[in-house]
């Protein structure tokens, strides 16, 4: 996948992010990122290695923030419990999605991912344990974070780097075993992974649900991080970023990962000047990437970065 | 009675135009094969066409079939300089260019007209009664409209050389290029007739609804539903699922819960998963 060496620089960046900007601002933007970062490694893990393009894991991603807001705010129960009742959720969920839409091929599987993610939207919408269309509110950050005097917004941060540093081990370890392996055997070639013994739909089904489990332990973060939330949560729009941004960052590398949440993260923000051309530029970068760069941003960069290193003497 | 009759009326309507746009949908997916997102948009760029040239002294007709034009001079357009370019690329790829479509395109409409929605008189006021139910001059306009389009298409398709090639490519786009059918048009003149639809499904729709950027949206969204329950390839089955999915809402809302109106298509397309993936009218060939 990529060089160890990204790994050290990576970690020292989100280092030492703070330093650059003390403003809670910049510090809440920083974690959005991590929470992008979380969910897109969750999409990944189906869309890059498994090849099943959905738009599912938006509405994931809600199930598990829903779960953290209803456990916490209405049950009392504490946020690090209600991270897994919500993974188990999502992937329970992601185990129904899974049987019945992994027989379908190309584009009917995305369309069919898209029904059930505004399944879940409208029953968030209306049912009575999600409080409908108000939404969830006074959604308390996790107790851990009271230990810690001082700024409330880095130490947040510092949570959600730890949290995203677990997920991206699992994430390696997860895409580097003979499970990975056979994922993307099972992507590039499924006749040949079906001749040599391998179990394609289990396979599929478990990536599945590892990738709604992931999306689903980001949506607990973003519940408590907003304090916040409501049915747009589950939206599709998410689903579709998600899917987005691997795409424009580029599949199955962290770094294409973290390009893909700097632009649905950061960049917004910085064109917020530019309101009324938000749309236009957004969309001309989307299209103008896939047709220019198909393995994604992080794709094009890599291998100019091949082309200078190929040029020194 | 007399609400029966209504809440039918109200659901034929509907469903009407979701067939409308799940058959422009399918021609495109089937032929394609390109996931069209931005059909809504299209759609909604039809409407404000409609709505400027009617603003302008154009009959509510003229500017209609207007809008179509332009509709499909967009769908050629969109093909040369959008799709063209990722023939034979991975399906997300076209998912994203086409949301990326969607995206400009709703930019623009926000730039040039503003966020503030348009409103299109209709061309023939009032309503009249058909079993109890009341029914506006504009309902029938919209689902004779429909009907008159889709049978158009049907004979387009069957009787005309250019129907038989768009059919021919969908079919066997390497056979097509055998025998001498460019697939670059024929890609532009199906992507043209499709926008044109999605156009007229717009403009039938300006003078019932408002004229507002994201006007298209939930229409697309229920479409490719439609067009997934339908099947591979089936374009009339598209208009008959989208009739279905139009009455099933309406009397859902009626009977049960108007909140859940988006849950009722996606129960059917679920049941329809397991029971027939293929698709209700789905079938091995792909358009015919």
């Amino acid at each position: 996948m990529e060089r160890k060496s990204l790994w050290v620089w990576l970690i020292v960046f989100f280092a030492l992010v703070p330093l650059f900007s003390g403003s809670d601002y910049h510090l809440q933007l920083a974690t959005q990122l991590l929470i992008f970062v979380i969910l897109f490694i969750g999409v990944d893990i189906a869309v890059g290695h498994a090849g099943l393009v959905s738009v599912a894991h938006g509405a994931l991603f809600g199930v598990g923030a829903y779960a953290t807001a209803i456990l916490t705010v209405d049950h009392g129960l504490n946020f690090w419990l209600s991270i897994p009742v919500g993974i188990a959720l999502a992937a329970i969920f992601g185990l129904l999605i899974g049987i019945l839409t992994l027989k379908l091929a190309g584009h009917y599987f995305v369309i069919a991912t898209m029904a059930f993610a505004l399944l879940i939207h409208t029953a968030a919408k209306n049912l009575p344990i999600t409080h409908g269309e108000l939404g969830i509110t006074n959604i308390s950050k996790p107790g851990v974070l009271g230990l810690f005097s001082g700024n409330q917004a880095l130490s947040f941060y510092f949570l959600m780097a730890i949290a995203t540093l677990v997920v991206v081990v699992v994430y390696f370890w997860l895409m580097r075993s003979a499970f990975g392996r056979r994922l993307r055997a099972i992507r590039d070639n499924p006749l040949l992974a079906d001749a040599l013994g391998i179990d394609i739909s289990t396979a599929k089904l478990l990536a599945f649900v590892a990738s709604a489990s992931i999306a689903a332990f980001a949506g607990s973060f973003h519940a408590v991080f907003l304090t916040y939330i409501n049915p747009a949560v589950t939206g599709y729009e998410l689903g579709f970023t998600a899917l987005m941004a691997l795409i424009i960052g580029g599949r199955t590398t962290l770094g294409g990962i973290i390009v893909g949440a700097f632009i649905f993260a950061i960049l917004p923000e910085m064109l917020r000047d530019a309101e009324q051309y938000r749309l236009v530029i957004m969309g001309a970068i989307l299209i103008v990437v896939v047709q220019r760069a198909p393995a994604g941003i992080y794709g094009k960069l890599v291998d100019w970065a091949g082309l200078i290193r190929k040029r020194r003497p | 009675m007399h609400d029966f009759a209504q809440i039918l009326a109200n659901g034929l309507m509907a469903g009407a135009v979701y067939g409308l746009v799940a058959v422009s949908l399918a021609l495109v997916f089937g032929v394609l094969e390109i996931p069209q997102f931005a059909f809504g948009a299209h759609a909604m760029i039809a409407a404000y066409a409609l709505a400027y040239l009617t603003a302008n002294e154009f009959s509510y007709v003229t500017a209609l079939v207007l809008s179509m034009l332009v509709g499909m001079g967009l769908g050629a357009i969109v093909q040369y300089l959008v799709f063209e370019p990722l023939r034979d690329k991975p399906h997300a790829t076209l998912f994203i260019a086409a949301f990326g479509l969607l995206l400009i395109l709703q930019g623009l409409a926000l730039l040039v007209f503003g966020p503030n929605p348009m409103v299109v008189e209709p061309p023939i006021a009032g309503a009249v009664e058909i079993m109890g139910a009341r029914v506006t001059y504009q309902r029938l306009i919209i689902i004779a409209g429909v009907f008159v389009a889709v049978v158009g298409l049907n004979l387009f398709l069957t009787k005309t050389r250019l129907g038989s090639a768009i059919r021919a490519a969908g079919q066997n786009p390497f056979g097509a290029l055998v025998v001498g059918v460019s697939p670059r048009k024929i890609a532009m003149l199906t992507m043209a007739v499709g926008s044109g639809l999605a156009a007229l499904a717009g403009g039938l729709l300006a003078p019932i609804s408002q004229v507002y950027p994201t006007m298209g949206d939930f229409l697309v969204l229920k479409a490719f539903i439609i067009v997934v329950m339908a099947g591979m390839g089936s374009i009339n089955g598209a208009l008959i699922a989208g009739l279905f999915v139009g009455i099933t809402e309406s009397f859902g809302s009626a009977y049960f819960s108007p909140h859940m109106r988006d849950a009722y298509s996606i129960i059917f397309l679920i049941a329809v998963l397991i029971f027939k993936p293929s698709g209700v009218f789905g079938k091995a060939g792909r358009v015919g």
